[in-house]
């Protein structure tokens, strides 16, 4: 009899548990208002056309895909762009940084001094981090003075804010609510970059690093992956929280019921409950389509193969996809591949310092045929450090001729034979008849051994389209006498490499590129990211012996005269300049920029235009529609 | 059988501590150490370093190596407080817990520098979900795999040469010949792309739970945010279980395809042999009826080979999840070998190795200890 | 096999030839050679007849693999990426249904209009044939340099398909219409047909190298310990037991490892390969043979053999060897498969051949990409090509199997 009843109540038990788990329960929530948000400086979310739906629809949460692991949540340290993909949904910056029409954010106003030298901002009232703490000048001076300025901090901010003479903005907090940056010799960005910085509680930092003022080091590991995301809520003032955090597996964010934006009908922002960001672990993109397509992702950045894939199922079972998965313009950033000037192989080493094989390596770089082949034409080959969007790229269109000739001497397009004769000139010869040359010994006296001209060429494993452009500047190069071995790394392990300048020769992106001043934390020779040459000491930095040590100071001297010239014209000739002389020693060889793609689900983000993702520090605007990415 | 079973956990000491000298030296050679990745962070002081090394005895010969890498697992590591003298604060921020790298808890299997968690964390998960993954994964395959494969075999050798023998003797050969990663690909293909369970259904394809369930506990605690034990069953997050088990299927059975062609050639083949025996035909002489005949003499004995086998089963139960895993995105213990693997984390490596190791052995253990429970002729003195 | 040996073995063994002569049509006892024998067995056994033909044609393929294929397996052909299969497009009459011999058209690329709007999709492109250019498949056509069985350098191919009327220089074939990618074409232009072909030299000249590696170890450890027995068997066993105890694919993965951390060339890394997969593969065969070892060395013939004073050595290769080749072909034809199997399933994951060399396992690996599935399934060719031939090699050891030991199959034939 027991048995039965035990046996009946299972099933039961099993009835209810399939009718729970078949039945979708979704209570939408109301979009609650926090009622002393006046009308300060509402930032107008532009609603994305629909025609049915005027009105924003409140709650859900999106769900988008990573394909590479994030390396920290730190918005300071962070250099990848998988972690700015966790940091901008957490973090909130004070200015929107556009540099000549800098938008509010954290803070509501801004007035610059008679001479230009200082700007005082003002915070925005009632302002409040993600646990409630309320955001004080005093966090935006914690977060430059204790987060930022100590040079023990690898920040790569600190290279983007210092003033022209590279000393950094003195900060005196000026009212309760009002704190002022002074440059003696001002940059034309100041104010956007200081704008740009992502503002801290240091109530909760000092909780996370208690050290953090006597030993400012610790903070390079704090804010790690394993940093328990209930200990750091309310570190930002960002439009979400960070709830859960498996770096193998998903990164959660809930809305923060404290954010100051609202929309122009006084909606408290954002719209989403909730974002959940997966982590592909293995071999990303293969299952993120799937993800997608199977509707169990709203967001996915596809490959252009995908297109017409997703164009097919839209076309045939009506899967509700955008229209424009292809914007139409570049993606910001610049992609390259780079050449270890410090690869631990001497003979290497010695090659790759060489202006004239680094051309060789851009001659053999078929743009072309990636754009054609491996962006399906969707993309803009890219010869010089600035991304084509740019109003500074040096290849814009009113140049005079006389620039013109200048610029396409730097233009290496795809040419075999004359890669095969730098390298011959360069007595980089096939001597032993395998089809590859070899280095031969004390390469331009530089004192090294002979070795093969044979080296590794690492990207990011799981990021296809890399691995793709790498195999087919491997295969042109082969052809050349020049063994290229493509390898795959996981994005931290990459990085790691990248700082340390571990490496014979690595294929990744850059974001930015907009504005030229924004890349000399890697162009500078003191630059936190200058990754091309690790090595740039001073001393032999302001005593250049060889044509590299020479290019380093010429390129530190662009961007000091760059970034302080007031008047864009000015600076447009002197970036014009720079991009020239880094065209000419090709410390990094530009590929091709994809377009950037966006598919999304029209059904669920029918009218989050913007607004799921609040804070994005890209925008892409065209013809006057700016969308978020 | 009680003295069977302890001279036989007692006999795999040995084997087990000659597979973890082999897995030590496996990765001894290579080039770099478990240190050396990290030799390369500017964050971190050359003193500090120094001490890492002497940490891991990088500076002594192999065995000692060896004996601080062994003593972290069977019993404790020498715990170093004051970790950097110049900066002692770092590593609590940036390690779980903030007792990274000289954890205390043991076994102690070494820190993954690539993934800056310890390698047991890096291997199983963090919170073991993983490894537990990995178990459920191997022991429903190889259940699924004998359910289906034992009858199919029993019923071609009993019915030879028949139409049915034909159709599963070559499907089985079918089976044995399609690689596993072939057949999730090409699952993947039918699922997303011809049956669309999602847009039809809202089922989830790949992964081994939907995104929703991803982080949500399997079993309620007393608070709202807390989570219960995995053992509360009372209190079990069941649309979990349920999605869990959606997910399950087709691991099990692509991996379980390769296991159920060569079991139903095995089966099939050794109930032949069983069924010419004379002590069959006896049996039949006897005129007892032919089922019993068959299941009663024939198939016991037909088995026990196959018992024998069981932990043969395992390492290639083993690659079918890791390509499997590596196709669908699973999040199990291969494919963490996987990952480690392709990043060259060396104490992650060794981890696993040891792990699958391990794994191995109680699997042949199980196997003897099975085979003398169901084969009187075993002695086991 | 020594044709003496095997007689004497069947006299050794006379329930051995009994039994098979039954099953032969005539059912007269005559001293037979076993390997006849199991050629007879073998022949009425027609899956495996099907396979031994498959596996030789195969073999044969992959042997001139270079020859048989148009284009240099290892140029990409930057202007035709993605082209699908031209096998079914390959005509034998003209458009007025006269017999020309064999000609394709030649091909371009075109954007995709789109159906509603009518304009061209951005980066949605297909491959049309264009009627206007007829290219005859010439015979013996020159084509990219290679080495013909790796030895004379030659540039003459079987096939390959040339414009009508227009000499194009070779270094310009590129540049033509006129292609003949038989699997069609991957993303970069690299012909799948002459790819498949030289993978085929890689995935199945591996399997047999591995065996021979495998078996000269296993022969070694399984017969001196079965030979010998006592405390040598004792301590090859323990080894043995300890290389079973070692994950396979695991152990493969992190001695792949080593391979790519010091940069090797392709073919030392596919050695490197062969013997990372023959390290993880001789122990089971070790044990089969050890099996064996043991239960002839008490046999009479050994006795006898030993009794005259006949050396260890001798007794080993003489008498035991030969009388055991037969369970060792059958053993070694079922690893093949295997190890073909587990060098794609490296090779898929990343770690076994690399290019520029190409196996069938590592041209899988492009497939893994959905829209590559579903737009581009040529990409799985290569697949069928692995399924094919672990299939024929399955089929043939079993066969063999079936042909070399009657005591099973053939004897319960017999019964019903």
């Amino acid at each position: 009899m027991r048995k039965e009843f035990a046996s009946l109540s299972l099933l039961a038990l099993l009835v209810v548990v399939i009718w729970f788990a078949t039945v979708n329960v979704v209570t939408a929530s109301p979009c609650p208002r926090i009622d002393q948000q006046k009308d300060l400086n509402p930032l107008v979310i532009e609603i994305m056309p629909d025609s049915e739906t005027a009105k924003p629809v409140c709650g859900g949460i999106m769900t988008s895909h990573l394909i590479a692991r994030p390396i920290s949540v730190n918005p300071i340290t962070g250099i990848d762009a998988s972690t700015f993909e966790l940091t901008a949904r957490i973090y909130d910056s004070l200015l929107d940084g556009k540099i000549d029409n800098p938008l509010p954010r954290m803070a509501e106003a801004w007035q610059q001094s008679d001479n230009k030298q200082t700007v005082t901002l003002t915070l925005r009232k009632g302002i409040k981090f993600a646990n409630g703490d309320p955001v004080t000048v005093e966090d935006v001076r914690f977060t430059f003075e204790n987060l930022i300025y100590p040079k023990e901090i690898a920040s790569s901010d600190r290279d983007v804010i210092a003033c022209g003479d590279g000393t950094l903005p003195v900060i005196r907090v000026e009212a309760s609510d009002k704190i002022s940056f002074t440059c003696t010799i001002r940059t034309r960005t100041f104010l956007a970059f200081i704008g740009l910085i992502e503002i801290l509680n240091k109530k909760k930092v000092l909780e996370l690093v208690p050290n953090v003022e006597k030993s400012p080091k610790d903070f390079n590991t704090a804010l790690s992956l394993a940093t328990s995301p209930e200990k750091m809520r309310g570190i930002g003032a960002g439009p979400f929280v960070l709830t859960k955090l498996d770096p193998g597996s998903v990164a959660e964010f809930a809305r923060n019921p404290f954010y100051w934006e609202s929309d122009k009908d006084h909606n408290q922002l954002p719209y989403l409950n909730g974002i959940r960001i997966l982590i592909a672990p293995t071999d990303g993109q293969v299952l993120a389509l799937a993800s997608f397509r199977n509707g169990q992702t709203d967001w996915f950045v596809p490959r252009p193969d995908d297109i017409s894939l997703l164009q097919a199922d839209k076309a045939s079972r009506g899967f509700p996809v955008n229209d424009d998965i292809n914007s139409g313009f570049p993606l910001p950033g610049t992609t390259f591949w780079v050449l270890s000037w410090t690869a631990k192989n001497p003979a290497l080493q010695a090659a790759f310092r060489a202006k004239e094989f680094r051309q060789a390596m851009s001659y053999l770089t078929d743009r072309a045929a990636i754009n054609k082949n491996i962006f399906n034409g969707l993309g803009t080959e890219i010869y010089w450090s600035l991304n084509p969007l740019s109003e500074y790229y040096v290849e814009r269109p009113g140049q005079p001729q006389a620039v013109i000739d200048r610029v396409n001497k730097t233009k290496f397009s795809f040419d075999l034979v004359k890669a095969r004769e730098i390298l011959d000139s360069l007595g980089l010869k096939d001597t032993d008849g395998d089809g590859i040359r070899e280095i031969p010994q004390n390469f331009q006296g530089r004192g090294n051994p002979a070795g093969k001209l044979e080296f590794a060429l690492s990207t990011n494993a799981g990021n296809t389209l890399r691995i793709e452009i790498a195999q087919q500047i491997a295969n042109d190069a082969r052809r050349a006498g020049v063994l290229i071995n493509v390898d795959t790394k996981d994005a931290a392990v990459l990085f790691d490499k990248l700082q340390t300048g571990d490496y014979e020769a690595i294929l990744t992106s850059l974001s930015g590129g907009y504005v030229p001043e924004s890349s000399a934390n890697v162009f500078t020779c003191d630059g936190n990211l200058h990754f091309f040459n690790v090595i740039c000491p001073f001393e032999k930095r302001n005593n250049p012996q060889v044509d590299y040590e020479k290019f380093e100071k010429k390129v530190d001297d662009f961007y000091g005269n760059g970034a302080v010239a007031q008047e864009i014209k000015e600076a447009k000739k002197i970036w014009d300049d720079a991009q020239i002389l880094i065209g000419e020693f090709q410390p990094m060889i530009y590929i091709v920029q994809m377009n950037a793609l966006f598919a999304y689900r029209t059904d669920v983000l029918r009218n989050h235009g913007r607004a799921p993702l609040a804070n994005q520090d890209v925008v892409y605007c065209l013809n006057g529609k700016c969308r978020g990415g | 059988m009680g003295n069977f079973i302890l001279r036989r956990v007692l006999y795999m000491i040995p084997l087990l501590w000659i597979v973890s000298v082999l897995a030590f030296l496996l990765i001894w050679i290579q080039p770099g150490d478990f240190v050396s990745s990290f030799k390369l962070n500017p964050n971190f002081s050359k003193a500090f370093i120094a001490q890492l090394e002497k940490f891991y005895g990088l500076d002594q010969p192999v065995y000692v190596q060896y004996a601080l890498w062994l003593k972290g697992i069977v019993c404790c590591t020498d715990v170093i407080d004051e970790k950097d003298p110049s900066n002692p604060v770092a590593w609590k921020v940036w390690s779980v817990d903030g007792t990274f790298p000289f954890v205390h808890y043991n076994p102690y299997l070494g820190y993954s520098f690539e993934q800056r968690l310890p390698a047991s964390q890096a291997l199983f998960g963090i919170n073991g979900e993983a490894l537990a993954f990995t178990l459920i994964i191997t022991v429903t395959t190889l259940f699924f795999s004998w359910l289906i494969a034992i009858p199919i075999g029993i019923y071609s050798a009993t019915h030879k040469y028949s139409f049915a023998d034909h159709f599963f003797n070559f499907f089985s050969f079918l089976g044995l010949s399609l690689p596993n990663f072939v057949l999730a690909m090409l699952f993947l293909m039918l699922m997303v792309s011809v049956l669309q369970v999602g847009a039809r259904f809202g089922l989830g394809v790949g992964k081994l739970l939907d995104n929703e369930f991803l982080t949500a506990c399997w079993s309620f605690g007393k608070a709202a945010a807390q989570c219960g034990p995995w053992w509360d069953l009372f209190h079990y997050n069941w649309p979990k279980v349920v999605n869990f088990l959606w997910h399950l299927w087709p691991p099990v059975l692509i991996v379980g395809t390769a296991n159920i062609a060569s079991l139903v050639r095995y089966m099939r083949g050794n109930l032949l042999d069983v069924l010419g025996e004379p002590y069959v035909q006896t049996a039949r002489a006897k005129g007892l009826t032919e089922r019993i005949v068959v299941y009663k003499h024939a198939v016991r004995n037909a088995i026990n080979p196959l018992i024998s086998l069981l932990g043969f089963w395992i390492p290639l139960t083993f690659e079918g999840i890791l390509v499997v895993a590596y196709v669908l995105d699973l999040h199990v213990v291969e494919a963490n070998f996987w990952r480690a693997i392709s990043n060259e984390d060396q104490p992650v490596i060794l981890a696993g190795l040891l792990f699958f190791g391990v794994i191995l052995l109680l699997g042949n253990l199980f196997s003897d200890i099975l085979l003398v429970m169901v084969d009187p002729k075993i002695r086991y003195e | 096999m020594n044709e003496r040996t095997t007689i004497q073995q069947n006299k050794d063994e006379p329930e051995l030839s009994l039994r098979s002569d039954l099953s032969s049509d005539r059912g007269i006892v005559e001293p037979v050679s076993q390997g006849k024998l199991i050629w007879r067995r073998f022949k009425h056994h027609k899956l495996g007849l099907i396979g031994l033909f498959v596996i030789a044609l195969i073999t044969l393929v992959v042997l001139f693999a270079d020859f048989l294929s148009p284009y240099d397996y290892s140029r990409g052909h930057k202007n035709f990426s993605y082209v699908p299969p031209m096998l079914g497009r390959i005509h034998l009459f003209d458009q007025d249904g006269h017999f020309v011999g064999p000609f394709v058209y030649g091909i371009n690329q075109v954007q995709v209009i789109d159906p509603i709007s009518g304009r061209p999709r951005p980066g949605v492109y297909a491959w049309e044939n264009d009627p206007q250019v007829k290219c005859p498949i010439h015979f013996f056509p020159q084509g990219e340099d290679y080495r013909f069985l790796g030895l004379v350098k030659t540039s003459t191919r079987l096939f390959g398909a040339r414009e009508e009327g227009r000499v194009v220089p070779i270094d310009q074939l590129e540049g033509s219409p006129c292609q003949l990618f038989m699997f069609g074409t991957d993303k970069q232009g690299y012909d799948v047909y002459s790819m498949t072909l030289m993978g085929g030299r890689v995935s199945l000249s591996i399997g047999p190298l591995v065996i021979l590696a495998a078996f000269f170890v296993g022969i070694l450890m399984g017969g001196i310990s079965g030979y010998y027995g006592g405390a040598v068997d004792t301590l090859i066993q323990r080894i043995v037991e300890i290389f079973m105890s070692l994950p396979r694919l695991a152990l493969l993965l992190a001695l792949s490892l080593i391979l790519s951390a010091y940069k090797v060339e392709p073919i030392t890394r596919y050695w490197g390969i062969v013997g990372i997969i023959a390290l993880v593969s001789w122990a089971p065969l070790a044990r089969v043979i050890r099996g064996q070892f043991l239960a002839l060395r008490e046999e009479e013939f050994v006795t006898a053999a030993k009794a005259v004073g006949t050396g260890d050595l001798r007794v080993i290769l003489r008498h035991i060897l030969p009388n055991i080749t037969s369970y060792v072909v059958v053993a070694a034809t079922l690893t093949i498969p295997n190890v073909i199997i587990l060098e794609s399933i490296l090779s898929f994951l990343g770690f076994g051949i690399r290019f520029p060399m190409v196996s069938w396992g590592l041209l899988v690996q492009a497939a893994n990409h959905q829209s590559d599935l579903q737009f581009h399934p040529w990409f799985l060719i290569p697949a069928i090509f692995i399924v094919l031939t672990v299939l024929a090699f399955n089929f043939m050891g079993d066969a063999l199997r079936d042909a070399v030991d009657p005591f099973t199959v053939t004897g319960i034939k017999q019964d019903k």
